[in-house]
């Protein structure tokens, strides 16, 4: 077949000119050549039962492979299509509720000032709305500091060279804990903190600070380093007292795993107030004559000095040196 | 005519019977699909050139994607499988592209 492109220039890509220049079957050019020989017609009828057979066969062939190799691929977006849609309907259900909470706290409020105005109950407006501050139902602002806690820098960063090697820590010892925030919001509160969120989670008698794997979760909800701790309190006394007790000196101790904290004390900060708090013990009183210690019962067993007990698990080994 | 509704009906069954092709073999079907087109690009050309056969049409089909499962097949076993499928793709590509240009000269003479 190649004898006669010897003296082709391009006789070494002989594979790719036979390809390009004789794309037919050879085959059907010597079947044709073999019937005229025989004095048939060059081609051969297009109605036998083979070619039929064949063409079918062909068809099933393109139909099958098209709906088996789609299919998969579809399924799975199918699936993630709907998985899309939920979240987004999900999502818009959630901010419609949310607005709808704000509108009816609000009026709940209003109606309640109202209502306690009506009965020239002015003591009781004055008492609720302490509790409410005490319970985290309201933002907050005030004098107070901003604790900041941060990881300790990854190893990557150059140390120095002569740095100790006892003093050479693992991978994860540097890292913030949920117990490390636990004892110097613990720290906080005994020194004298009104209010207290941790990365604009406002701390209430019922958030727990929590781990959930490498997470931590303040009141079910994950937070992202840096962790900003602000707490409003006695400008005076706060930082100093705060230093004093066993949450500032946890917070130095923290220091030799080097995490990175930062005190600062502000003049004036905002904290907010939690939104999704929702009576669970509180009942209807019988008589409207005695409804202060029913009402007294529940806020003041969810005041803000009870929360540091809560949320405090007792301190272990674990992370001081 | 016929064959083309033969073709037809046959896609209308694989269509609608949905026929449940196993697991092992659907490595093999996109291949398979490239060789049946270069085998009716052939063949069509073949009619218009007026040397239409129908049992080199017939056997060359089920040769192509004999042959090319077969080298897919192979190629899987040496670990090269996605590799030898793209140059089976390639070369049967070309000669579609070459045949479907040689029917084009014969139906619109340009």
């Amino acid at each position: 077949m190649t004898s006669g492109q010897i003296g082709r220039p391009d006789a070494s890509m002989t594979l790719l000119t036979e390809m390009m220049q004789r794309p037919l079957d050879p085959g059907y050019a010597a079947a044709a050549a073999n019937r005229q020989e025989s004095g048939l017609p060059a081609a051969t009828g297009r109605r036998s039962p083979l070619l039929i057979i064949a063409s079918i066969l062909i068809g099933a062939l393109l139909g099958a492979s098209a709906l088996a190799l789609r299919t998969p691929t579809t399924a799975a977006g199918r699936i993630k299509l709907g998985l899309v849609d939920r979240i987004e309907a999900g999502r818009a259900h959630a901010d419609v509720q949310t607005r709808r909470i704000a509108t009816l706290r609000a009026e709940i409020s209003s109606e309640q000032a109202a209502a306690l105005s009506q009965q020239s109950q002015g003591g009781l407006t004055a008492e609720l709305s302490q509790l409410e501050l005490a319970a985290g139902t309201v933002p907050v602002t005030g004098p107070g500091l901003v604790l900041t806690v941060d990881d300790a820098e990854s190893k990557a960063e150059p140390e120095a060279p002569d740095a100790d090697p006892p003093a050479a820590i693992g991978p994860d010892e540097g890292k913030v804990i949920a117990k490390d925030l636990q004892l110097i919001v613990n720290g906080l509160w005994a020194a004298g903190a009104e209010a207290i969120s941790i990365n604009g989670q406002r701390l209430t008698s019922r958030a727990a600070i929590r781990s959930a794997g490498e997470a931590i979760l303040v009141d079910y909800r994950p937070l992202a380093r840096p962790y900003a701790i602000t707490a409003i309190g006695d400008p005076g006394s706060l930082g100093v007292e705060f230093a004093d007790n066993s949450g500032g000196s946890y917070l130095q101790s923290l220091k030799n795993y080097k995490v990175r904290t930062n005190i600062e004390n502000r003049p004036s900060v905002t904290i907010p107030g939690e939104p999704a708090l929702s009576l669970d013990k509180a009942r209807p009183v019988e008589s409207a004559t005695t409804n202060q210690p029913g009402t007294r019962q529940p806020t003041s067993s969810a005041g803000a000095p009870k929360t540091a007990s809560q949320t405090t698990a007792p301190p272990t080994t674990e992370t001081s040196p | 005519m016929i064959p083309a509704l033969g073709l037809l009906v046959g896609l209308a069954a694989g269509l609608f019977l949905h026929p449940d092709v196993p697991l092992a073999l659907q490595p093999y079907l996109p291949i398979a699909v490239i060789a049946a087109l270069d085998a009716v690009f052939g063949g069509v050309r073949a009619v218009l050139d007026g040397i239409f056969n129908d049992k080199v049409f017939v056997v060359s089909f089920l040769s192509n994607v004999v042959v090319a499962a077969f080298i897919v097949f192979l190629g899987d076993q040496l670990g090269v499988g996605s590799q030898l499928s793209t140059g089976v793709v390639v070369v049967l590509g070309i000669r579609i592209f070459s045949n479907v240009a040689s029917i084009r000269r014969h139906v619109f003479r340009a």
